[in-house]
């Protein structure tokens, strides 16, 4: 059996300051070594010979070239662009997404409508009477109901009022109602665990997050675009400054002429907000004016009325719709109440301390849930029991 | 989307890479190629050969990088891998080849190499006639060491070792090298011997 050998030329070889000394030298360095050696004159012999050894690591005459570089980088590009289709998807609203208004979580937000109020129609009302189910589903004007079966259906109508569905033609609603001079609505539901997106006729489109409902009127009127949203959207609306486009929710209103944005205001959530991501908007709320900026977070308290307004990472709010939760420093309460709803699941603590925690990453909800809760418990000191759809969430900290 | 800094540590690019963002990629491959083709050299002359292996490393590592777990020990990995794919084709296209089942019994022929301002020196080539007779796992463990920069624990990893058996490796390997230029007697020998060479 070989012994290690133990000198100080060992000791040298191992010490990052000397090494660091000797591939890139400074001053001081050089100062405190030759200070080292004229205080331990003994081991100057076997720094030389470390120091000549480390030396010659450096110059090493392999080298790739430029062109080595972006060729290989080219054939990978090429090898992979043969695209499954997911992730050319991913690509698309990743691109999508820079040019967002987004507003965001709960309820009590009026962006100009006022005048409105009186010609609305009774949202809440007819949101109540759509029942709850497992599957997406279409509610007509007369009441017959449509379910998709797909986990995120993509519901279109287009200029002749032809309703297609994952572009299927499944009706066309123009030619039984038109005659008609009463306002008809559609209504649109996505139960948890399920998305869907749903294009106008005005080339406006729509994404819609787990549990939440959309009621739009078969046709637009003239003077506006009106729609009502409960739970979470978001929004490409098609521009036409003299068409206005309204959002109406439980709580908040938004008046645009035409940009993207992402509305939510889920009636078990105890705030609503607006965040901006592109755009100017100006939020009414309690007769009072807020005008946004650019990648501003603005937050209503449902209970206690208190606002609050301030710049915010807009990702953070729109990530759900191309499949991802980005999260900087998020309370695990937070994520999940998102993850419940994004995968139907029933999220429970044992441990106040858990909700507390705080986590910073992305999560990819194009996994399932119980990958979602092994990433978790990778990186935070936390422990899952899942049953059926329930989970519980545990510290390891005891 | 943001353009993501090349100042971004490796777990947050690892991090951003397996939840798809194709810029980390970018990064990443940039960050690594000049290192995994250096180090790939030493195992084949064949540097196309070394090429692919990076491409297969990079092309993989794509398509099953939502698969991939959270790691702040890229370098390792990537290491580790893109010396199994060379390991691996080596093994396929040569013959001789074939019946190598250990990837641990790869050649590894790092030397030395000579600066032109050190040519009447000879100590180099008492080096080189050194490291020529380490191991290849010895110059391998201390290419990665020392070239590459890799630390024990990082080292330990690729090179499928102990943390211990990692130091032992470079510890034995170096203490030749330093024996080779120490001996004052052989020094001077080799000079003289070197020396009517140098008067042409």
């Amino acid at each position: 059996m070989n012994l290690i050998p133990t000198n100080k030329f060992q000791e040298f070889i191992d010490d990052q300051s000397f090494i660091d000394w000797v591939e890139h030298p400074s001053v001081e360095s050089d100062q405190y070594w030759k200070q080292y050696i004229a205080d331990h004159p003994a081991e100057k012999e076997h720094i030389h010979q470390a120091k000549y050894i480390l030396k010659r690591f450096q110059n090493e005459k392999k080298k790739p070239n430029s062109n080595d570089v972006r060729n290989v980088w080219l054939n990978i590009q090429s090898k992979i662009l043969n695209p499954p289709r997911k992730i050319s998807y991913i690509t698309r609203w990743s691109a999508a997404a820079t040019i967002l208004l987004l507003i965001g979580i709960g309820a009590g937000i009026l962006f100009f409508a006022r005048e409105q109020k009186d010609t609305s129609a009774n949202y809440t009302a007819m949101a109540k009477m759509a029942a709850a189910g497992n599957e997406v589903k279409l509610i007509f004007s007369d009441h017959s109901e449509k379910q998709f079966t797909a986990k995120d259906p993509i519901i279109k109508y287009n200029q002749h009022g032809d309703i297609l569905v994952d572009s299927v033609t499944l009706a066309n609603e123009l030619s039984t109602h038109n005659k008609s001079d009463k306002e008809l609505f559609n209504q649109l539901v996505v139960p948890k665990g399920k998305r869907s997106s749903l294009t106008f006729a005005d080339g406006t489109r729509l994404f819609l997050n787990s549990g939440s409902q959309v009621i739009y009127p078969v046709t637009f009127n003239k003077k506006l675009r009106e729609i009502y949203i409960s739970g979470e959207a978001y929004l490409e609306v098609s521009h036409n400054a003299g068409w206005p486009f309204i959002v109406k929710t439980d709580h908040i209103e938004v008046k645009v002429l035409g940009t993207e944005f992402n509305i939510k205001s889920y009636p078990d959530d105890f705030n609503s907000s607006v965040v901006l991501v592109k755009g100017s908007v100006q939020a009414i709320f309690k007769s009072q004016k807020v005008r946004m900026k650019e990648s501003e977070l603005f937050t209503f308290d449902n209970a206690t009325e208190k606002t609050s307004i301030g710049k915010t990472n807009v990702l953070e709010y729109v990530s759900w719709k191309d499949g991802w939760m980005y999260c900087t420093n998020e309370k695990i309460a937070n994520i999940a109440t998102k993850l419940s709803r994004y995968y139907d699941v029933n999220i429970q603590f044992n441990d106040d301390m858990v909700k507390e925690m705080t986590l910073t990453g992305k999560l990819d909800l194009k996994t399932n849930c119980q990958e979602i809760l092994n990433v978790i418990s990778f990186i935070a000191p936390v422990d899952y029991k899942l049953v059926g759809r329930n989970i519980l969430l545990s510290s390891k900290i005891k | 989307m943001e353009k993501k800094q090349i100042t971004l540590s490796d777990k947050e690019l690892w991090i951003d890479f397996i939840s798809g963002e194709n810029d980390a990629f970018k990064i990443i491959y940039e960050k690594y190629f000049p290192e995994l083709f250096k180090y790939g050299c030493y195992f084949s002359d064949d540097e196309d050969l070394v090429k692919d292996c990076i491409q297969d490393l990079f092309v993989n590592l794509y398509h099953y990088r939502l698969k991939l777990k959270l790691t702040d020990k890229i370098r390792p990995y990537l290491i580790a891998s893109f010396k199994r794919n060379i390991f691996n084709k080596l093994r396929s296209e040569s013959k001789e080849k074939k019946n190598q089942i250990n990837i641990d019994s790869l050649s590894f022929d790092y030397t030395f190499s000579e600066d032109a301002n050190e040519m009447e020196d000879n100590k180099i080539a008492l080096l080189q006639n050194a490291m020529k007779g380490l191991t290849a796992r010895q110059r391998e463990a201390i290419y990665l060491k020392y070239v590459t920069g890799l630390n024990y624990e990082e080292l330990s990893a690729v090179m499928n070792l102990s943390y211990q058996g990692s130091r032992n490796l470079i510890s034995h390997g170096m203490e030749r090298l330093r024996k080779a230029i120490s001996n004052k007697a052989l020094l001077l020998l080799s000079l003289l011997w070197k020396a009517p060479f140098l008067k042409k």
